[in-house]
């Protein structure tokens, strides 16, 4: 998102609040006044509860309405909106999805407590009775159930230490369950809801509301890439091997410059090949796209990824996106910092070619274990003559005194770090390493941008 | 973890401040005895009435609309004492109505039986029932006195 500002009255970079982190505290406000607007319509429409457990009920009314709500926030953040993309980033996009999964769960698990302590307590009944209850002669509760045990089951499969022991096409076909679990949740809510049954009209607003999510999800998540997939023509052009385990990819077609993709971005991308149809990788731009083709860079080590290396030109391709937040506004005029670690030097390669920034203000910091495993060293050194920017290198063992990714090495890469807005695309303890060193020397979060690619 | 446990403690605090400002702006309809809520006062006998005995009989009260659904009673009187209370009709439009009027309506009953009269307790948490339940059977007194 460009920001449009003066550039002769703007403070020093120094001071400039990061328009990063500006985003993200709109976006947080966004969701706020969401669950006020939730928690006010209940406020206003639903009848006063009486009588012993009646604050227990309505406690549990609006935890089960929160839940409702945010479930459908989750969706939101991950049908890759290119407008939230861009805003808040990946990592931010990440983190925020993690953070409201947790929540998630709490809420459910409080609304199922507190409904069935308070209907006991009202019914002068015991829990297990009046669990029972519910489950066997309310409407859809059964449902809901499933749909509870189907959402607990999915966020323990992302628990990081479950979560590495799966394979991810097992953890994604698992967490894909979300959109039954939140389709059997629904009925409940509109039925059983205390001021949905009642009131036609929010009972109406709320199914609009969760059609316009699922609507939202079938555009985004499936029509979108297949429209841009054909209506741009996009195929594989040519594969060049830039070192024996990393691969560029050229994605031909026409009008790339109508997909709006940035410098810095990436997409989700599906071949159409034998043996690749079924798989989806997130691979960025490693060139600023262009007119007629988009180039990605990867590393073919992992088990799928070796079958991209042989892809024959002509093969079709899918690509959701563009994805990610890896940008930087047309506006700043300050120095640039960008620090990849491995192949995370794909995103900034291509906005080491074109991020605005100060004259000759442009640093990157380039850092992988083994040598051979550089790649774009003619093209980054050019682009630095061409710039007059600056390039490191950083190869061999982690704990040379040059690799170290302390404050005081950082600086001395980037002597205008301070100053900087700093991009970092690497593993994803690489870039906590730098975020940690950044914070250190007191550059504001906002100015920090970071992407760790994970699976 | 530290901003899940903030965020799940945020919510909590202000659940429980929208309940406590919720339940001191509508105070429940809950009311002690003799001192009925403006609603059902004008269907109910004054305390003063209540002791009158009335002509034995059978009598079917008017239907009467709550927001939840219509509720009915027919009452039976023998030698001057209310003896049965049958509901006719009670809020029944899903399982959750049933479940909370079908008690309400027996305990109401047994309100009326030994109080002898429609000027008893509502039950908590079957506020709307039991409002429609004491002026069905009022309508009905009426007629058999």
């Amino acid at each position: 998102m460009a920001i449009v500002a003066d550039p002769r009255r703007q403070p020093p970079p120094a001071t400039l609040p990061g328009a990063f982190s500006g985003a993200a505290v709109s976006v947080a406000a966004i969701m706020v006044a969401g669950a006020a607007l939730v928690i006010a319509t209940w406020w206003r429409a639903a009848p006063p509860s009486v009588g012993a457990g009646a604050a227990l009920t309505d406690a549990g009314r609006l935890t089960g309405l929160l839940a409702g709500y945010v479930a459908l926030l989750q969706v939101m953040l991950r049908i890759r909106l290119p407008v939230v993309e861009r805003r808040l980033g990946t990592d931010s996009i990440n983190d925020t999805h993690r953070l409201l999964g947790g929540y998630l769960i709490v809420l459910i698990v409080s609304h199922a407590t507190l409904i069935t302590a308070g209907y006991a307590l009202a019914a002068r009944s015991s829990v297990p009775h009046q669990l029972t209850t519910l489950v066997i002669s309310y409407p859809y509760i059964l449902w809901a159930v499933i749909a509870a045990c189907l959402l607990i089951g999915i966020a323990i499969s992302s628990l990081p230490a479950i979560r590495r022991r799966l394979l991810y096409e097992a953890w994604h076909g698992l967490h894909l369950l979300v959109y039954v679990a939140l389709a059997l949740a629904f009925f409940h809510q509109v039925t059983v809801g205390e001021h949905f049954r009642h009131q036609a009209v929010l009972r109406i607003a709320w199914t609009v509301l969760f059609a316009g999510v699922g609507a939202a999800v079938i555009v985004f998540r499936f029509l979108r890439p297949v429209c841009l997939s054909f209506r741009h023509r996009l195929v594989v052009g040519s594969v060049v091997h830039e070192t024996p385990n990393i691969v560029s990819i050229r994605v031909t077609g026409r009008n790339i410059h109508r997909l709006h993709a940035r410098p810095g971005q990436y997409f989700r991308w599906r071949f159409l090949a034998p043996g690749a149809w079924y798989l989806v990788h997130p691979f960025s731009l490693s060139e600023e796209p262009g007119g007629r083709c988009l180039r990605i860079t990867v590393r073919t080590a992992g088990r799928h990824t070796a079958k991209l290396a042989q892809l024959p030109a002509g093969t079709r391709v899918i690509a959701e996106g563009p994805c990610g937040g890896l940008i930087t506004e047309a506006s700043w005029a300050g120095p640039v910092a960008l620090i990849a670690g491995g192949i995370g030097i794909t995103p900034l390669r291509a906005l080491f070619a074109t991020a605005p920034c100060a004259e000759n203000a442009i640093t990157l910091v380039y850092r992988v274990h083994d040598p051979a495993d550089i790649v774009f060293r003619a093209e980054l050194e050019r682009i630095a003559a061409r710039r007059g920017g600056t390039v490191h290198f950083l190869t061999g063992r982690r704990d040379e005194p040059r690799n170290d990714l302390s404050p005081a090495n950082l600086t001395r890469l980037c002597p205008d770090l301070a100053r900087s807005r700093v991009l970092i695309c690497g593993p994803p303890g690489y870039a906590q390493a730098i975020r940690a060193s950044l914070a250190a020397l007191g550059i504001p979060r906002g100015r920090v941008r970071s992407e760790s690619f994970q699976m | 973890m530290k901003r899940l446990l903030l965020l799940v403690s945020g919510t909590a605090v202000a659940i429980v401040v929208v309940i406590a400002i919720r339940a001191h702006a509508n105070p429940p309809a809950h009311h002690p005895p003799g001192r009925p809520s403006p609603t059902v006062r004008a269907a109910l006998p004054s305390p003063s009435a209540a002791r009158r005995a009335y002509h034995s009989g059978v009598a079917t009260g008017a239907v009467a609309r709550t927001d939840y659904g219509t509720v009915q009673v027919r009452v039976t009187v023998i030698h001057g004492r209310i003896v049965n209370v049958a509901a006719l009709r009670l809020p029944h439009g899903n399982q959750m109505d049933v479940q909370l009027s079908k008690p309400a309506a027996r305990v109401l009953e047994s309100r009326v039986i030994s109080a002898q009269s429609a000027n008893v307790d509502m039950v908590s948490g079957a506020t709307y029932t039991s409002e429609g339940y004491l002026s069905s059977l009022q309508s009905a007194l009426d007629r058999l006195s």
